[in-house]
């Protein structure tokens, strides 16, 4: 699977200019291989998680909470 | 030479014996956290000033305190424990370090750190590589190890540290404390060296949940310099600490936490639960349908942030940096900015729909913290021996969840392993609900007594 995703991003123009970028600092080819794959494998379950349509932040989810969690005084400080 | 190993030990209204205490404690920092690795910088001058001049009748009067070397404070060193910003000198001061200034205080010391705090076995080959006191060949883990062992060593009794995956609550596990990595928002993280600027936490490692509520009910409240903060109440966190477990709903959740975690420790939280339950809890089996993928999203945001932050850094700086941070840092380098909108907006909406299923039927949930049993640090130096990679992956399993759904977590020690390093669980609690994991966290602190069976000389 990791092959699969590997090649995937690795045509994608803006991945060959990073890579590109990060051997141009002097990132070992191993390196930049491993980082990209390690990238790949968690950016396929972003791809395949439900991102809802529901908005919002964590901020205002947890100043939903806080407020609930402290009616009394409006979530004072 | 005495050990500070509780608040109660050291607050005081003498200015006397607040130096008297900041010496002892300064030498130890000096003799002992230098010993376990564990001390990045002393500040004698700093701290004998603060100890002729506190503010008696606070609820930290007198105390020595130290913390990992990510809270700036105003001319001290700010290297994030890395060699890419050796030498500079912080600007500011961070609002939780300026609260416990206002508290009484006594502030002497930073300690080690993983660096950029992006990593959990404790391995820092550039600051030092803190030592757990249970057991001297084995890691604190990470990232807030110097914190930990100075905590264990009785050193000082609280030290603060950070959690962006599990790095409060990893080595306070390894360490037998008390760590609590608080909701998300309900302390600053203004002047803290960032990691990730939407995942970490601050919050207190200590030997008792006393202290390190006592803590955190100083260190809490809204800041309008983390644009992550938000306006919570502040209720005595220790007002229902003697409640027990009686009519509390606990939950025990499964698969994942325990099919992910390895057969001791798998075991040795059942055996917890069971305790809980014969102390008046009720148990509940739950599950948490999708928590397998907060993980490696939470992992992907990390790095996705760590190299909005430090990749040009790393660039310049890599050959004098740890490997593993630059890989880690530049896995992030690859998320370009739709994926990182949708990360956010994915952990919204997951934390939304999992928070408001998970604490339908229960008031908090248990799971292991490590899950294996502490590795020694050679077998979990990943520079020496890259195959202890696929170890350290897998160390943040059951701790990187509850970072991404921004919950508060406390670890509990409730035992020893076989090797004779302690085995702890963590009560994960509804936003804001401190209170309650404070509550049960004490009844189990009391019915186990685990500092009660520490090896002579901790």
């Amino acid at each position: 699977m990791q092959a699969i995703v590997f090649g995937m991003t690795s045509v994608t123009p803006q991945i060959s200019a990073i890579k590109a970028r990060l051997a141009e600092a002097g990132i070992s080819p191993d390196q930049i291989t491993l980082a990209l794959e390690t990238s790949s494998t968690l950016r396929a379950v972003l791809a395949r998680t439900d991102h809802g349509d529901d908005g919002g932040t964590m901020r205002t989810l947890y100043a939903e909470f806080a407020a609930r969690a402290a009616p009394d005084d409006g979530g004072a400080a | 030479m005495t050990r500070f190993t509780s608040i109660d030990d050291s607050v005081t209204s003498s200015v006397d014996r607040a130096a008297e205490a900041t010496t002892e404690t300064l030498d130890l920092l000096k003799t002992l956290g230098r010993d376990l690795n564990a001390v990045t910088a002393v500040y004698d001058d700093h701290a004998l000033g603060q100890a002729a001049s506190f503010t008696p009748g606070t609820a930290l009067s007198g105390v020595p305190l130290a913390h990992k070397q990510l809270f700036r404070r105003e001319g001290w060193g700010d290297d994030g424990g890395s060699p890419s910003f050796e030498g500079r000198i912080a600007g500011e001061t961070a609002t939780v370090i300026s609260k416990l200034d206002a508290a009484g205080a006594i502030d002497c010391a930073r300690l080690v750190t993983v660096e950029y705090a992006l990593g959990v076995t404790g391995h820092n080959d550039w600051a030092g590589t803190p030592q757990n006191p249970w057991q001297r060949d084995y890691i604190c883990g990470g990232s807030s190890s110097g914190s930990a062992a100075v905590v264990s060593a009785g050193i000082v009794p609280v030290a603060l540290g950070s959690d962006t995956g599990g790095s409060i609550r990893l080595p306070a596990a390894a360490c037998g404390l008390f760590g609590i990595k608080p909701s998300q928002g309900l302390v600053s993280r203004h002047g803290v060296f960032p990691l990730s600027t939407s995942l970490d936490t601050i919050g207190p490692l200590a030997r008792s949940v006393r202290d390190a509520a006592l803590v955190l009910e100083v260190i809490r409240g809204f800041d309008a310099a983390d644009p992550e903060s938000v306006r919570a109440g502040q209720p005595p966190l220790l007002a229902s600490a003697e409640d027990g477990l009686g009519g509390l709903r606990i939950g025990r959740a499964e698969p994942y936490f325990l099919t992910g975690s390895d057969a001791p420790v798998a075991d040795a939280t059942d055996a917890a639960i069971r305790e809980m339950a014969g102390l008046g809890g009720t148990i509940i089996d739950t599950s948490i349908p999708g928590i397998e993928d907060t993980n490696p999203i939470n992992v992907l945001l990390i790095a996705t942030e760590a190299a909005r932050g430090y990749a040009e850094t790393v660039l310049e700086k890599h050959p004098v940096m740890n490997d593993q941070t630059v890989m880690r840092v530049l896995a992030g380098a690859f998320t370009d900015e739709t994926e990182y909108q949708r990360i956010l907006s994915a952990r919204a909406h997951l934390a939304r729909r999992m928070i408001a299923n998970l604490f339908e039927d229960i008031d908090l949930l248990v799971t292991p913290v490590w899950p294996f049993l502490l590795p020694s640090r050679d077998e979990s130096d990943v520079g020496a021996r890259p195959e202890a990679a696929s170890l350290m992956q897998r160390i943040g399993h059951n701790t990187r969840p509850f970072n991404f759904l921004g919950l508060p977590v406390i670890t509990v020690p409730v035992g020893l392993d076989p090797n004779g390093l302690p085995l702890s669980i963590q009560l994960v609690g509804k936003p804001f609900d401190e209170a309650t994991l404070i509550r049960a966290a004490t009844a189990l602190e009391r019915h186990y007594a685990f500092w009660d069976s520490r090896p002579a000389g901790l």
